[in-house]
């Protein structure tokens, strides 16, 4: 993974100290609040409902044990011995103290991580694929180009007030799973028949009040472009975004009303002024970056393990385990094991501290000492031997971490909606660990791979609108309400959800979900995913088995 | 204009107040030292008027269409009414990079001691900071970090160009 050199060193430790002064400023009354925020937001703070929440970059998704286990000192130091990790390659913390947070930042600078830019109307953390550089389906590591453009966009002085937030996402491989269609700039990195690296560039994608998928604008970057294509979608954005509107500030109101044939123009035409010239990327810093990103030193193994298959077909519990959460892995012999971190025994993406250090520990006794994040709001340890996997589960096991669940019904990507968001209109991690109890585990296999999710505000902080099945909260005059889409889906055929009728109240929300799985179940033709079988029947069936069976 | 700070040969001086006046719109009998907005001034020049050398740029205007005219400048400023707006730093972008303009560039309004650098990075070397703030403890604003990975305007080399790392 990448390691920084001097330069990046002296970047965020001077950052730290920067922040450190803004901040005794605005605890002196020199600066205001106004005049603060997006200082404070630009280097990750949030004030809360109860507190000030800090919010930490996890670039790619990749984490040392190292960085892991000084994620566990901040929360157990500076907050209350946990943190959330995010649908974007973060971690929030969710208690801290104003006062507190230079050093936290200073902390975080030892162990190479910083906050810079994970908030305020920036370019935000660039994201990409938790199995980057491991899964079989990648055609060239994505984080490379990530951590290139995560450098370009840092501290990049002419879009750090930006009209709104603006994020990238990368990824490279044939599923796509870094959500990259519903970013602000999407980005498919591929290899064209001359075997050049290109990338097709979609811009205008983001959820919220109105979302939308991003649109193709152009097919075959060169690789070595891609940092001036940005700065051209950027310039056009900053000069045209709009500023009058909290709401419509994003770029996809922009692409959507100029059209994408004249954004393109548009674009195209900032582009001709600029491609060729400083921002062209060289060979030697492509190689420099992706020297970083070389894949760990396998043993070679056998494909089969007899004592891991031994275990499997001897202990119920280990198999189940290993059928949700082992995944293939290009190394023959290797791995990679997905944590679960929700219902019934955790709450949706939150860690303690204790969590953090037996991952931490994992890591460097049986893998090559990395964590990756997924933004399903999982963990991946990434390249764990065949034959270690059941003393993965064991350890996993103690502390709450070996959930059978991976991909099903309870694996529900879900926001911290009110018990921390200033912004919730509703409550989620209540209401989401309600829906994943009205199902057996057996239930959840019979049912599959399916992804739910539920964002406590039409901010979609989890991604309601592409899962499977979205869930929205909502208040109806005091109460707590809760508005269903089906039919959304993310990866290459990405689809944003319908809304099946009028909202639900909380006490009938995990009977309809299970009326629309049951629907599923009844129509689903041989091995039909949920989304196959939607596609095939749409939206009607699910309607109807919603709205009649719950008497709403 | 009051509360000046002017970057020149990288040497920084703080001016309590210029003679420049920036005028909210046009009007007859101008003086030496007033200061046209961008709309207003480029109608003077269109009529063939012999204005100052000096206009200032709202936050919706655009720069660009001082494309033919750009030679005729020696100072400009541009407004910047919130500083969280920052189409300012593009308009700055613009101005030294695709029209190649070589003369003073103010940045005036809400201009505040942490934006500094950024501003000062996007190409503007004079700051006409906030009514009510001291431009001396501005000043510590100029400098910035030390490493920055994009060019920019005052160092078109991104950092890779610029270093073996
Ligand atoms: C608790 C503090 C949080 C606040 C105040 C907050 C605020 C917001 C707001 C206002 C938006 C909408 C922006 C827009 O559409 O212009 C947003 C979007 C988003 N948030 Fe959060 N959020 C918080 C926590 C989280 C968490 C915990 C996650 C991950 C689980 C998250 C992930 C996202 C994502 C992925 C989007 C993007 C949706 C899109 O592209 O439109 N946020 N957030
Ligand atoms: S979706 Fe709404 S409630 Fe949930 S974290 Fe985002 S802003 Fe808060």
């Amino acid at each position: 993974m990448y390691r920084y050199d001097e330069y990046d060193r002296a970047l965020v430790n001077e950052r730290v100290e920067e922040f450190r002064d803004q901040v005794a400023r605005r605890m002196n009354g020199e600066l205001t609040e106004d005049e603060f925020l997006p200082l404070r937001l630009q280097n990750g703070l949030y004030l809360q409902k109860h507190a000030y929440m800090m919010r930490v970059a996890i670039p790619y998704g990749a984490l040392s044990s190292d960085q892991m286990r000084g994620l566990a000192v901040i929360a157990n130091k500076f907050d209350r011995g946990y943190g959330h990790f995010t649908t974007r390659q973060n971690i929030q913390f969710n208690w801290i103290e104003l006062a507190d947070t230079p050093d936290i930042l200073a902390h975080l600078a030892s162990i190479d991580m910083h906050a810079i830019q994970t908030s305020g109307n920036c370019v935000r953390n660039v994201t990409t694929e938790a199995y980057a550089g491991v899964a079989p389906d990648e055609e060239y590591d994505p984080r490379i180009f990530a951590e290139i453009i995560r450098q370009w966009a840092t501290v990049n002085p002419e879009f750090l007030f930006l009209p709104r937030k603006f994020k990238i996402a990368v990824s490279s491989s044939q599923e796509d799973r870094a959500a990259v269609r519903m970013h602000d700039i999407g980005l498919y990195l591929y290899r064209d028949k001359e075997e050049t690296l290109r990338f097709q560039v979609m811009v205008g994608g983001g959820l919220g009040r109105t979302p939308f998928l991003n649109k193709a604008v152009k097919d075959d970057l060169h690789w070595s472009e891609v940092l001036s294509y940005i700065e051209a979608v950027l310039r056009v954005f900053n000069r045209y975004g709009r500023r009058d509107n909290k709401y419509k500030a994003r770029i996809k109101i922009l692409v959507n009303s100029l059209g994408i044939g004249d954004f393109r123009e548009e674009v195209e035409a900032e582009w001709r002024q600029i491609r060729g010239s400083f921002s062209t990327l060289t060979e030697d810093e492509l190689s420099r970056v992706a020297s970083q990103f070389l894949s760990p030193l396998y043993s070679t193994l056998d494909d089969a393990n007899l004592e891991y298959g031994h275990h499997v077909t001897s202990n119920s519990e280990f198999a189940a385990w290993v059928s949700r959460s082992v995944k293939p892995h290009k190394v023959k012999g290797y791995a990679s094991v997905a944590i679960s971190t929700k219902f019934p025994t955790n709450t949706p993406g939150d860690l303690t501290a204790e969590q953090m250090q037996c991952i931490a520990d994992l890591a460097d006794a049986y893998g090559f000492r990395v964590i990756r994040i997924t933004h399903e709001q999982n963990l991946v340890l990434p390249d764990i031997p065949k034959e270690y996997l059941f003393n993965v589960w064991e350890s996993l096991c103690e502390v709450g971490l070996a959930l059978p669940n991976v991909g099903l019904v309870s694996d529900m990507i879900v926001c911290p909606g009110a018990s921390y968001c200033n912004l919730a209109t509703a409550h989620s991690f209540p209401v989401a660990k309600k829906v994943a109890a009205a199902y057996s585990i057996e239930e959840q296999l019979e049912v599959g791979d399916i992804s739910i999710n539920l964002s406590g505000c039409i901010n979609a902080c989890a991604h309601h609108h592409i899962g499977n099945i979205g869930i929205l909260g909502l208040n109806k005059s005091g109460e707590d309400y809760y508005q269903i889409t089906v039919g959304g889906a993310q990866g290459k055929d990405s689809q944003i959800g319908k809304v099946i009728g009028p909202a639900v109240s909380e006490e009938l929300l995990p009977v309809v979900v299970k009326k629309i799985t049951n629907a599923y179940l009844a129509n689903r033709n041989d091995k039909e995913t949920f989304h196959e079988t939607f596609l095939r029947i749409g939206l009607e069936p699910f309607k109807l088995a919603a709205y009649e069976s719950a008497g709403a | 204009m009051k509360n000046i700070i002017r970057i020149q040969s990288n040497e920084v001086a703080v001016v309590k107040a210029d003679n420049w006046i920036i005028s909210e719109e046009d009007h007859d009998a101008l003086g030496s030292c007033e200061i046209l907005p961008m709309k207003a001034w480029l109608a003077r020049i269109k009529q063939g008027d012999d204005v100052n050398p000096a206009l200032w740029i709202d936050v919706d205007d655009d720069a660009m269409e001082l494309q033919d005219v750009i030679e005729k400048l020696s100072f400009i400023c541009v407004f910047f009414e919130d500083f969280k707006d920052g189409r300012g730093y593009s308009t700055a972008y613009l101005l030294r990079k695709r029209l190649n303009y070589q003369g003073e560039l103010r940045a005036f309004g809400d201009v505040l001691r942490d934006q500094l650098s950024l501003m000062r990075q996007c190409g503007f070397d004079s700051f006409a900071i906030k009514e009510g703030k001291d431009p001396y403890d501005a000043t510590k604003g100029i400098k910035g970090l030390s490493v920055t990975y994009s060019g920019s305007v005052s160092q078109p080399n991104p950092l890779y160009r610029r270093v073996r790392r």
